[in-house]
């Protein structure tokens, strides 16, 4: 078994690149809307010393000048994210996106140099088709995934954008060079905390017994620790684990072709599992669509795929579960095939009161709260749909990218026709 | 501007309105039209007959005139597809100099030419050592035919 991890090289700035190729090797920042924070550098930003996060006012003024401060274009960002998403779910399976600019999947072949030479394929594709290049490390686990592809987008010269850590040698070579903040799911803090006991690289880390690690921090930071040894633990593929999820599917009755028929039940599904959640007071972080052919008919050809999407936080909201689903549909939809199933299945379930909120994540959560409790209220109480997401209009048309470029802004709709 | 350059105005593409329009099987001839044909025939979603490639497709209005040999008008609306390998005589979206061009890409033995289609406006010479890319050829041209 092994992990895949695409990356985008500097996101935000290459999707300016894109349509501005003026700004090729020169430092470019992508500054958040409302403070001015620093949310993206060119590798040439990096190179002056530019901190990611940093407030504006707070670069020295004779390097600010230097740089050309860009103010975020989220809609574009994406729409480029979408694009490279689906040529990804294309030609991967299992494709698990995890933010706006990264995606774990597993591989295709077995062959590490067959999956080596597929991949670095992809590379060149994603960098033509969408002009952004990306970078992509495999390895036998996801935290091992994203320090291969690290070291594939710093040493893009002689790897292709593309490195593979699977021998434990180089695994433990590359582990040694690897400062222990740069791991996954290490922050500062706990990097400090690992600072004080010597612990500086992530193969030091890797050393030290897992009970220990356990008991000075976290089960969490365990997890992540034995990751580095090659044990596969991290947030397992949702597909393969039925608890702690809520999964809704269904066969249909005959063969679906039409992308619209396949898309209504996905949102359905989205939706009730969405309704579950929340009666259940939890929140779930991850949503998994897949869509799945009949494999035992000879006369059609096969196709199944799934597509898992993180949410930045996690919700019970109808409306960002859709969205999300939606997401993961259109990077996994092919057209031309027959379909004989479709499912949503949520992941990384937490009590509602947990909630670690984003930074980069703009939604008013408490108003969705209000929002989604006042619906559930209205429609329990009159025993039907009487209030409904706008997607849910019979007659209208369900459009994501209206919803993607507008989170939070679907219209309410009220069937006065229901009442009685 | 220069009525050399085009200033390209992106565009993302809606791809979920499925707009069918009735199409008509015979050929349409710039001669008198025949009155036996015309039968409504297939149904054609415009979205599928001008967007192979979705992914790697994108839009963007033309600002100028260098093309209008070409078809290519001020206004019109391109059509690029990305994922086409760009060859001798397709036309392009072009960054050299720092700006956007449409031209046809025409290659001679001694380099790539971008060449407009109107005879006011002179070929451009590609020196090797510039800040040259192609962009994206165009795939298709959306036009108005009044104006």
């Amino acid at each position: 078994m092994a992990y895949g991890l695409v990356d985008c090289n500097n996101f935000f700035v290459s999707c300016e690149r894109l349509f501005n190729p003026s700004l090729n090797g020169i430092p470019v920042v992508v500054l958040s809307n409302n403070d001015g924070c620093v949310i993206a550098r060119s590798n040439e930003a990096k190179a002056l010393g530019i901190p990611m996060g940093c407030p504006v006012f707070q670069i020295r003024e004779h390097t600010r000048e230097h740089v050309v401060q860009l103010s975020g274009r989220h809609t574009v960002y994406g729409d480029i994210s979408r694009r490279v998403m689906e040529i990804m779910g294309a030609d991967v399976e299992n494709l698990e996106i995890y933010s706006v600019d990264e995606a774990f999947f597993t591989l295709p072949f077995d062959d590490v140099e067959r999956n080596h030479a597929f991949m670095a394929d992809l590379v060149r594709k994603i960098q033509k088709w969408v002009g952004i290049p990306v970078s992509i490390g495999f390895a036998p686990t996801r935290t091992l995934a994203k320090i291969a592809s690290h070291v594939a987008k710093k040493d893009r010269r002689i790897t292709d954008g593309v490195y593979w850590l699977m021998r434990p040698e180089a695994i433990d070579i590359i582990l040694r060079r690897t400062p222990v903040g740069d791991v996954w799911g290490i922050g500062r803090r706990l990097r400090e905390a690992l600072a004080q006991r010597g612990v500086t690289t992530a193969a030091q880390l890797a050393a030290m017994p897992s009970a220990l690690v356990r008991s000075l921090f976290s089960v969490t930071t365990e997890r992540t620790q034995r990751e580095l040894r090659g044990d596969d633990c991290v947030a397992p593929s949702p597909i393969t684990v039925a608890h702690n999820s809520i999964m809704n599917s269904r066969t249909f009755g005959h063969l679906i072709t039409r992308r619209r028929e396949v898309q209504d039940a996905v949102v359905v599904f989205a939706k009730m599992c969405a309704k579950r959640l929340r009666d259940e007071h939890a929140v779930a972080g991850l949503v998994t669509v897949y869509v799945r052919g009949d494999r035992y008919r000879q006369d059609v050809p096969f196709y199944a795929n799934s597509c898992t999407v993180r949410l930045i936080t996690p919700s019970s909201s109808t409306n960002a579960i859709v969205n999300q689903a939606m997401v993961a549909f259109n990077a996994i939809w092919r057209e031309g095939f027959t379909y004989r199933k479709a499912g949503v299945l949520l992941g990384d379930i937490t009590g509602d009161e947990s909630v670690q909120l984003n930074l980069f994540d703009h939604e008013n959560h408490a108003r969705q709260r209000q929002l989604m409790q006042a619906i559930d209220n209205i429609n329990s109480h009159y025993g039907v749909q009487v209030v409904t997401l706008a997607p849910d209009d019979p007659a209208g048309e369900w459009r994501p990218e209206h919803s993607h470029t507008q989170p939070g802004s679907s219209s309410l709709r009220i069937y006065t026709g229901m009442w009685k | 501007m220069d009525d050399q350059n085009i200033r390209l105005d992106f565009y993302a593409i809606e791809e979920e309105s499925a707009a069918s329009v009735t199409m008509f099987e015979a050929k349409v001839q710039a001669g008198f039209p025949s009155p036996a044909q015309g039968m409504p025939g297939d149904t054609i979603d415009l979205n599928r007959a001008l967007i192979s490639n979705p992914a790697a497709t994108f839009c963007a209005r033309v600002t100028g005139n260098s093309m209008v040999d070409a078809g290519i008008n001020d206004g019109d609306l391109l059509i690029i597809d990305r994922s086409l390998d760009p060859g001798d005589g397709d036309i392009a979206v072009c960054f050299i100099d720092g700006d956007f061009t449409v031209k046809r890409i025409t290659v001679k033995p001694d380099g790539i030419y971008l060449v407009p289609a109107n005879k006011q406006f002179p070929a451009i010479h590609v020196p090797p050592e510039s800040h040259f890319q192609i962009w994206g050829v165009v795939s298709h041209v959306i036009k108005h035919t009044r104006r």
